[in-house]
C-alpha cells in the first residue's frame, strides 16, 4: 500500500541497515509511462511489442527481486496468489481486488482500480467519443504492466499468455493462460 | 581452502566462474590475490602453473557434472540451500538456487555447511544488483568488476 509520504513504486533495494526505502515519485512515474506509450505507439506494431518486452523485462528483474526470501514456488496457484498479494502491491501500489480461476491453468486477476491508468483521459466530438477514446488510451497503457506480470510469471518457471481488458477502465482485468503445464525446475 | 565458485542462469547459460581458493602451494598467497586470479598467471614457474591449470580444469569439470545432481536436489525440495549435492575425492559441491532458477555452485574441500549457506546469502545479494541492472540481461556473463571483487572477499571472510 502507498506510504503516506505518497510514494507507491519502490526504486530500488534498501541498503542493509537503511530505514526507510528508497521510493520513486508515482507522478514521476504516471509521465514517463505515459510519454513512452505515446512514443512507442507512434511507431505502430513494433512499438506495441516493444512496449511489451519493455515490461517483460521490468517483470522478469522485479521477479528476482521480489522472491529473494523465499523457497521457489510449489505451483502456479502459488505464484499467482503471491502475484496478487505481494507483487501487485510493490508494482502497482495495490493489492488484486479478484481472482478467479478455471483450474486448468487460467487465472483472472480483476484490479477495480488499476493505479497506472487512473489518469488516462481522452476528448472527443461527443461523450461517447471521448469514452471510447479513453478506453482505447487505457487499453494502451496496460502493454507494459501485462508485459510485467508476462516476464514475472516467467522467470519464476510459469511462461504464460497475459492479455490485459480495459474495457471497464479503470477496472482492468488481467487474464493469464499458462503455457502447457510447464512447472518451475 | 580451495574453492571455485560458479554461476549458472536458469537456462544453463554460465554467467560467471571464479577460483577463489589459496591454490596448491603456500607460495602461491600472492598469486590467488592477482587481478582475475586466474588458472594460469604469467610469469611463473612452468610446473606449478601447470598444475594449478590441471586443478583448475577439475574443478570446473566436477562443477559442470554436478549439475545433474543440484537439478535432482531441486526436484526435491523448493528451499534455496540445496547443501551438499555431490562430492568427488575430498571435493564437496554445494548448491544455491534462486527463486528465479539461478544456480550457484561452489566446490570446496571442506565440510562447513553455514558457512557456505551464509556466503551464497551474500552472493545471492550481490547477485540481485547484477541482475537489477537495466541493461543486464539472463544470458549476460556477469563482467562486472565491483561484484567480483566483492565475492572475492565474501569468499575470504567465510573461507579462510
Amino acid at each position: 500500500a502507498p506510504s503516506p509520504g505518497g510514494c507507491a513504486s519502490e526504486a530500488r533495494m534498501s541498503a542493509p541497515g537503511a530505514s526507510a526505502r528508497a521510493c520513486v515519485s508515482e507522478s514521476a512515474l504516471d509521465f514517463l509511462l505515459l510519454e513512452a506509450t505515446r512514443q512507442y505507439l507512434d511507431k505502430g506494431e513494433a512499438g506495441r511489442r516493444a512496449l511489451h518486452r519493455m515490461g517483460f523485462q521490468v517483470g522478469a528483474q522485479l521477479a528476482e527481486r521480489h522472491t529473494k526470501h523465499r523457497a521457489r514456488f510449489a505451483d502456479s496457484t502459488e505464484v499467482v496468489l503471491f502475484v496478487c498479494k505481494e507483487f501487485w502491491p510493490a508494482a502497482f501500489g495495490k493489492r488484486v481486488d479478484s481472482l478467479k480461476t478455471n483450474n486448468k491453468g487460467t487465472f483472472v486477476l480483476t484490479d477495480n482500480a488499476f493505479r497506472w491508468t487512473r489518469h488516462v483521459a481522452a476528448v472527443g466530438p461527443s461523450a461517447d467519443a471521448g469514452e471510447s477514446a479513453r478506453r482505447a488510451v487505457a487499453a494502451e497503457h496496460t502493454r507494459v504492466p501485462a508485459g510485467m506480470l508476462t516476464g514475472f510469471l516467467a522467470t519464476l518457471g510459469y511462461p504464460a499468455e497475459v492479455v490485459a481488458d480495459a474495457k471497464n477502465a479503470p477496472a482492468v482485468v488481467f487474464t493469464v493462460r499458462l503455457q502447457g503445464g510447464a512447472t518451475a525446475t | 581452502g580451495l574453492a571455485t565458485f560458479m554461476i549458472v542462469s536458469r537456462e544453463d547459460v554460465p554467467l560467471y566462474e571464479a577460483d577463489l581458493g589459496k591454490g596448491l602451494e603456500a607460495s602461491s598467497s600472492a598469486v590467488a590475490h592477482s587481478p582475475g586470479g586466474g588458472a594460469s598467471p604469467a610469469g611463473h614457474p612452468g610446473a606449478q602453473a601447470q598444475k594449478r591449470d590441471d586443478a583448475a580444469h577439475l574443478h570446473q569439470f566436477v562443477m559442470h557434472a554436478a549439475q545433474d545432481f543440484v537439478e535432482e536436489r531441486m526436484w526435491e525440495t523448493n528451499g534455496m540451500y540445496l547443501k551438499l549435492v555431490d562430492r568427488f575425492n575430498d571435493l564437496y559441491t554445494y548448491a544455491w538456487v534462486t527463486a528465479g532458477g539461478c544456480r550457484f555452485l561452489l566446490l570446496h574441500d571442506a565440510r562447513n555447511e553455514e558457512n557456505v549457506r551464509s556466503f551464497f546469502d551474500e552472493v545471492h545479494q550481490l547477485y540481485l544488483r547484477v541482475a537489477l541492472n537495466p541493461f543486464h540481461t539472463p544470458r549476460t556473463p556477469i563482467e562486472n568488476e565491483v561484484f567480483d571483487r566483492r565475492v572475492r572477499q565474501a569468499a575470504r571472510r567465510y573461507f579462510p
